[in-house]
């Protein structure tokens, strides 16, 4: 990179060329306020903070749209500069309500903050304020006007982070303020423009009044829901769960969050959470004391398997469970001898990293990708962080974006620059047309997509320079065995940059493989009441779920063990249900699909008798005189995984850490195993495909995925108020953006 | 020395020191007849604290918790919370105001700076000095009693002096 | 002594129409730059005729148009900047209304000069019953082969396109106006690029004024030396100048560069009215400095005469204020007038304006005090080089100069108070 010699306040700096002026002056510490300015967003210019002096120039400088050039001299801090700062803050402040022991936003206010720094101590402003209220524009985010700077910081967020466009600016001069197209607030309320906005003007309605930034203990963790990892910063008062936030966050999602972790933890805080173990007396469940309940199911379990063996009991964990919980799992039903050892998921990962011919990328790759394939899933709406990756890629360097999906998902409509519309179920089509060339036109044919278009799709994998392929949970079996193996298809050379990033689902579906709970849990449904008499159930809802087929399976039992945050409705069937840590309330790790190990912090002790999972497997293990080789604390745990499980070696808190809170796992590559049988197998399911299937043209709506409550969004008193909301906006995206016409295929 | 000598010394210093508790006798008394009197107190005494009103009754304190930080104690627990409706028909000046607001007076130390951090003026000292309770956990003052303890002072045994 | 050259067709029965248009010399430039000139030819013979933008800033026209890229692969774009609303200013309206066929062909010349293919004339909203006479003149122009595919049989192609704005002031800022042209809120963007390098659409674009259109034509037909030679040195040809307020005879005059500007307002105008004394001159539409009856003396209206004289040029919108008039309402009206249109972009523009309109309004009631006036003389210079346009500045260089011109104008109307002593 070429680099540039600059004078900033009398001392020479060198920089590289076409760095922002502001920017070059935060690296070496010199100091220059500004509102408008954000890293990540195209410059304003409008808050007029960051004035600077450039000799030649006849005016002062805006130092946020300024690049740095060979031989400029800067001055940032001069008399005539720091007048003018405190002359922009007057303005500022002129219509400021100066309301901030009523702002949510005191005490971590950049207003405040400069205020404090540059400002006149005194309001000057002697004339009226034009004052207007606070607004609700959605369930979730409130605006007062007259709080705001108007940096516009939130309406760039929303439009290009989020690409959204949700906010926007309504009337002019004075009373310009930000508003919304429609009767409200109907975005994906993923709560970034909060997070962004330097002053208390746009303001979270969850965390409202709760608590002040001086008063809540902060710990960063990592998100609970999908598979994409946020960390995020979990603010406790006392014992009550505040909020979540992101701000000046390094992690891999950087300060980006979606709806569900921002305003998806309050489940923490829930009064519905279990206290204490309970067990089923008469039909009834009865709260007892740890001791006793586990030393029943001990004695329960034992029995099951002295009358029927070991094959009798079954373990299933949970892609929700952190990764230690799941190893003592693992290590419970090796004990056991049982080969019943699974969990609930998406995507068959096992056979992705069976075949994996390039390695697993992280968010930050595909950033850079030049080329980025999304086939089956919707990253907007399933994995937020992977759509914004995405956005991003597409975004900053214009990459080549190619979407195959059955239905018109967002970035298919809005960001791709080639959109296969599959019919139903025909991704394993466009799976052996990118590694079959022979059967292109066929495929074609089969998955309903002009062949021109395949043919380019194909061709742009092929010859892509750095290829990001964000697998989705709707490419399945062979289709899935082939994929991974496309690099070896392509053929691997220098110049070129492959990786994977499946969308897995939930924020531990990597883990839970990696642990060794690799078992078929529809296999364990059929066996229930005849082979498994017993079930070991951690972390999971499969009655709600998977419908009731699981319900009348479970009932078929003799025992039930289920170790749960609520009593759902697979733990009112329970024997016994234990009541745990949430991931707030625990140390531990999630892997997550990119397969990075990270931190998951323990926020707040919790309510209630509460013990971790892994504790209590490793209890009800102790009981049963059964050795798992128990360990008392969550790092000793982890130390294992780092030395039995292949790819994680060495892992440790202290070593996430190091890492900046991400430790990336390695995964081998399939050396030379046959490719034809995968083919042949591959053949076979796309031949299965129904051909007269027709084209699913409704568009996906926004927040189908994201808006959908599960066990523990349903806990979130805000996720409920909410929806009357939705329901009023239902249909809306179809109606803004009319109804979407694919290409036809033959 | 003399006997003699010794017992004129002796009957002095006896009559100058009875000269001086004699002069006392005339003079007004400082022992206050505490309970039957109230005690006099300068109008900057700092005693229990109480909560104000607006001029119409509104409670003034917005919970902004800047006394709470600024307690050394860490003697003030408070909870905010929202009331949308109008001025007219809430209990506060704002539409934020108090839940929760306890002084606990077993770590209070009654320093003041929590009055200083108020930006509302909700929160002062009252003059009342009658703290003592008999049991620990009534040590813990609640809001309603804070916002009640202006008025109950008028009725503690406590004389505030004027400013001159 | 009045000119008629851009107003030359002004009296002619039914104008608008081609039909006289071609009569009185109409689309002969054109056609001679078609025969004649190569493109750079003709911005030589622009930048020889000393032409500069007669919107407000008097940039050299001829240099703007060699800032073009040549090689540039974009589409090129020429824009007419027809959103005249300056207070003061209606010299465009005439021009486009009695002579539509001018500004087609000053903006065809133009874009052969650049290599464009389209133009847009982006017109005020108020002016909408203009609209319908722009596009009449445009079809007509089509329909003759003066628009469109091999104009004049040349291989040349040009085509035109009427925008109206909504009506707001900021939009007649260049790059308000382009981000309006594509459909975007118009506040203006950040330069550098200008427009010249990535105009409308990320494309190079030349923004030029109504009358600088329109005087492209004659500077071809009759030679820039010809044009030059009309008015001063460094400032080219004719202007035309609305002359309003107390005056005899308001109205728009086209007179030459360097004309006496005490010649304009006594000869053309026929003196100030009901026979009294000159107070104040605004002489360039409300975003200059005022001026008094003395600097006004030997004003003469060219660029540099202007600035000698202590104001400038401006897009010529002449105010004259007799000396009944008070100056301190004329610029309580002007700082409603910007309060009112600035875009609310940037801080100091936005709370600027809306804090010394806050203040005059107070003293207007009779509540101001001199700490009031202090107060304001603190504000301005804090607005003005430090807004995101010349908005800003706008709003105050009227103001300030007001202030320290007729001082007493403005403590007449305040309470003596002493001075707050600042922190």
């Amino acid at each position: 990179m070429e680099m540039v010699k600059l004078t900033i306040d009398g001392k020479e700096y060198e920089a590289p060329k076409g760095k922002l002026l502001i920017e070059v002056c935060k690296d070496h510490g010199i100091d220059i306020p500004s509102f408008c300015y954000y890293p990540d967003l195209t410059p304003q210019a409008a808050c007029r903070m960051c004035l600077v002096r450039i000799e030649k120039m006849p005016k002062l400088a805006t130092s946020c749209t300024v690049t740095v050039a060979d031989g400029m001299v800067v001055t940032t801090a001069s008399n005539e500069i720091l007048e003018m700062r405190k002359g922009m803050l007057d303005f500022i402040l002129g219509n400021h309500p100066l309301d901030c022991p009523v702002c949510d936003k005191g005490g971590q206010c950049e207003l405040q903050d400069m205020a404090f720094d540059h400002g006149t101590v005194y309001a000057q402003y002697a004339v009226n304020k034009n004052n207007t209220g606070e607004e609700r524009l959605s369930p979730f985010i409130a605006f007062d006007e007259q709080r705001c700077v108007r940096c516009y910081r939130c309406i760039r967020v929303c439009e290009e982070w989020m690409d959204v466009h949700a906010l926007t600016k309504i009337a002019r001069g004075t009373h310009e303020y930000i508003g919304f197209y429609g009767k409200d607030l109907s975005c994906e309320q993923c709560g970034n423009c909060v997070e962004v906005c330097p002053v208390g003007a746009l303001l979270s309605v969850d965390s409202r009044f709760k608590s002040r930034p001086w008063d809540m203990k902060e710990t960063v963790t990592t998100c609970t829901y999908c598979g994409d990892g946020c960390q995020l910063n979990l603010g406790v008062r006392g014992e009550e769960y505040v909020r979540a936030a992101s701000k000046d966050m390094t992690g891999i999602n950087g300060e980006f969050l979606c709806i569900k972790g921002r305003y998806g933890s309050a489940f923490i805080s829930s009064p519905e959470r279990l206290k204490t173990p309970l067990v089923k007396k008469n039909g009834q469940h009865v709260a007892v004391s740890w001791d006793e309940a586990l030393k029943y199911t001990a004695e329960k379990l034992a029995a099951v398997r002295k009358a029927s063996g070991d094959a009798s009991l079954a373990v299933i964990g949970s892609p929700r469970l952190t990764n230690e919980a799941n190893l003592t799992l693992a290590r419970l039903g090796k004990a056991f001898g049982t080969p019943h050892l699974t969990h609930f998921r998406k995507m068959e990962l096992g056979d992705f990293w069976k075949n994996l011919s390039a390695p697993i990328g992280t968010h930050a790759e595909v950033q850079e990708a030049t080329t980025v394939l999304v086939i089956g899933g919707d990253p907007t709406e399933e994995s937020p962080l992977t759509g914004y990756s995405v956005r991003y890629a597409e975004r900053k360097h214009d990459a080549d974006l190619l979407v195959v999906h059955s239905r018109p998902i967002k970035i298919a409509r809005r960001q791709a620059d080639r959109f296969l519309h599959i019919r139903p179920n025909a991704e394993s089509a466009i799976v052996q047309a990118l590694v079959d060339e022979a059967s292109l036109d066929q495929m074609a044919k089969t998955a309903g997509v002009p062949a021109a278009d395949l043919r380019a799709v194909r061709e742009a994998v092929h010859k892509a320079k750095n290829l990001a392929v964000v697998v989705g949970p709707q490419v399945t079996g062979a289709a899935l065995k082939a994929l991974a193996r496309l690099a070896d298809v392509i053929g691997k050379s220098d110049d070129k940059k492959m990786c994977f990033l499946p969308m897995a689902g939930y924020n531990n579906s990597v883990g839970a493989f990696d642990m060794g709970l690799t078992g078929n849990a529809a296999d364990v449904r059929e066996k229930c009441g005849q082979a498994v008499k017993a079930v070991y159930l951690v972390g999971a809802n499969p009655v709600e779920q998977y419908g009731d087929g699981w319900k009348t399976a479970l009932a078929k039992l003799d025992f039930l063990v289920v170790q749960e945050l609520f009593l759902t409705e697979t733990a009112q069937l329970a024997d016994v249900v234990f009541p745990v840590s949430s991931y707030a309330e625990q140390d531990g790790s999630f892997t997550n699909q990119a397969g990075q190990v990270q931190r998951v912090a323990r926020a707040l002790e919790g309510q209630g008798q509460l013990r971790p999972d892994w504790l209590v497997v490793q209890a009800i293990a102790k009981e049963m005189g059964l050795n798992i080789n128990a360990k008392g604390s969550a790092a000793a745990l982890l130390k294992d995984i780092g030395t039995e499980i292949s790819g994680y070696s060495g892992v440790s808190f202290a070593k996430i850490k190091e890492s900046n809170g991400a430790f990336r796992t390695s995964r081998p590559l399939a050396a030379g195993t046959a490719f034809d049988p995968i083919l042949a197998d591959l053949r076979k399911q796309t031949g299965a495909i129904d051909t007269n299937a027709q084209h699913d043209t409704r568009v996906v709506e926004q927040g189908e995925g994201l808006f959908k409550l599960g066990t523990m969004l349903n806990q979130v008193p805000t996720m409920i108020e909410a929806q009357p909301f939705w329901d009023a906006h239902k249909g809306e995206t179809a109606e803004w953006e009319g109804e979407f016409v694919a290409a036809a295929g033959d | 020395m003399s006997i003699i000598g010794e017992v004129i010394d002796t009957m002095k210093t006896l009559a100058q020191g009875m000269a001086l508790t004699l002069s006392y006798i005339p003079r007004k008394k400082l022992t206050v007849e505490y309970p039957d009197v109230p005690v006099e107190v300068y109008p900057a005494y700092r005693g229990e604290h109480y909560l104000a009103r607006d001029e119409n009754g509104k409670e003034r304190c917005v919970a902004c918790f800047l006394c709470s930080a600024a307690c050394p104690a860490d003697a003030i627990y408070i909870e905010a919370t929202e009331d949308l409706r109008d001025y007219a028909d809430r209990p506060g000046m704002e539409n934020r105001y108090a839940k929760v607001y306890n002084i606990d007076y077993g770590k209070c130390i009654l320093c003041g700076y929590c009055v200083e951090a108020c930006p509302k003026d909700a929160i002062k000292h009252g003059h009342s000095f009658e703290m003592a309770v008999t049991d620990f956990k009534d040590l813990i003052k609640d809001k309603h009693y804070l916002l009640a303890n202006l008025e109950m002072e008028k009725k503690r045994r406590v004389k505030v002096l004027s400013d001159q | 002594m009045e000119l008629k050259i851009l107003t030359k067709r002004f009296g002619l029965p039914n104008s608008t129409s081609i039909e006289t248009y071609l009569a009185h010399e109409g689309y002969q430039g054109l056609q001679k730059t078609l025969k004649e000139f190569t493109p750079d030819q003709v911005i030589d013979e622009v930048k020889k005729s000393a032409l500069r933008g007669r919107g407000g800033a008097g940039f050299p026209t001829g240099l703007k148009w060699s800032f073009v890229p040549k090689q540039s692969p974009k589409p090129k774009y020429v824009v007419c900047n027809a959103d005249e609303s300056e207070p003061g200013t209606c010299k465009d309206r005439p021009l486009m209304e009695y002579d539509p066929h001018q500004l087609v062909e000053g903006m065809a010349i133009a874009g052969y000069a650049l290599g464009s293919k389209r133009g847009y004339i982006y017109i005020r909203g108020e002016y909408m019953y203009i609209v319908p006479i722009l596009e009449k003149a445009i079809d007509e122009a089509r329909a003759k082969g003066y628009l469109g595919k091999n104009i004049c049989g040349s291989d040349f192609e040009f085509d035109l396109f009427v925008h109206p704005g909504a009506g707001a002031y900021i939009c007649g800022e260049e790059t308000a106006l382009l981000n309006s042209l594509e459909g975007l809120r118009g506040h203006p963007r950040i330069k550098p690029p200008f427009p010249a390098v990535a105009g409308l659409y990320g494309c190079p674009t030349v923004v030029n004024n109504v009358e600088t259109f329109t005087a492209v034509p004659h500077i071809i037909m009759k030679g820039g030396d010809w044009y030059r030679g009309l008015g001063t040195e460094k400032s080219g040809g004719s202007k035309m100048f609305s002359v309003s307020g107390h005056v005899n005879k308001p109205g728009n005059y086209e007179v030459p560069m360097g004309y006496p500007l005490m010649q304009l307002i006594n000869e053309e105008c026929g003196g100030v009215w009901k026979g009294r004394k000159l107070k104040a001159v605004i002489p360039g539409g409300s975003s200059v400095y005022i001026m008094t009856a003395q600097e006004c003396e030997n004003a003469t209206l060219d660029y540099e005469g202007m600035v000698k004289a202590g104001s400038s040029v401006g897009s010529g919108g002449v105010i004259v204020m007799d000396e009944t008039t008070d100056i301190f309402e004329t610029t309580y009206n002007l700082i409603h007038f910007y309060n009112h249109e600035s875009c609310g972009w940037c801080t100091p523009c936005r709370e600027g304006t809306d804090w010394l309109h806050k203040l005059f309004k107070k003293i207007h009631r009779g509540e101001g005090t001199t700490e009031d006036l202090r107060m304001i003389e603190r504000l301005c210079p804090n607005i003005e080089g430090r807004s995101h346009c010349p908005l800003g500045e706008a709003a105050v260089w009227p103001i300030t100069s007001a202030m320290k011109k007729f001082p007493e104008d403005f403590r007449r109307r305040v309470r003596e108070v002493e001075p707050v002593a600042a922190d």
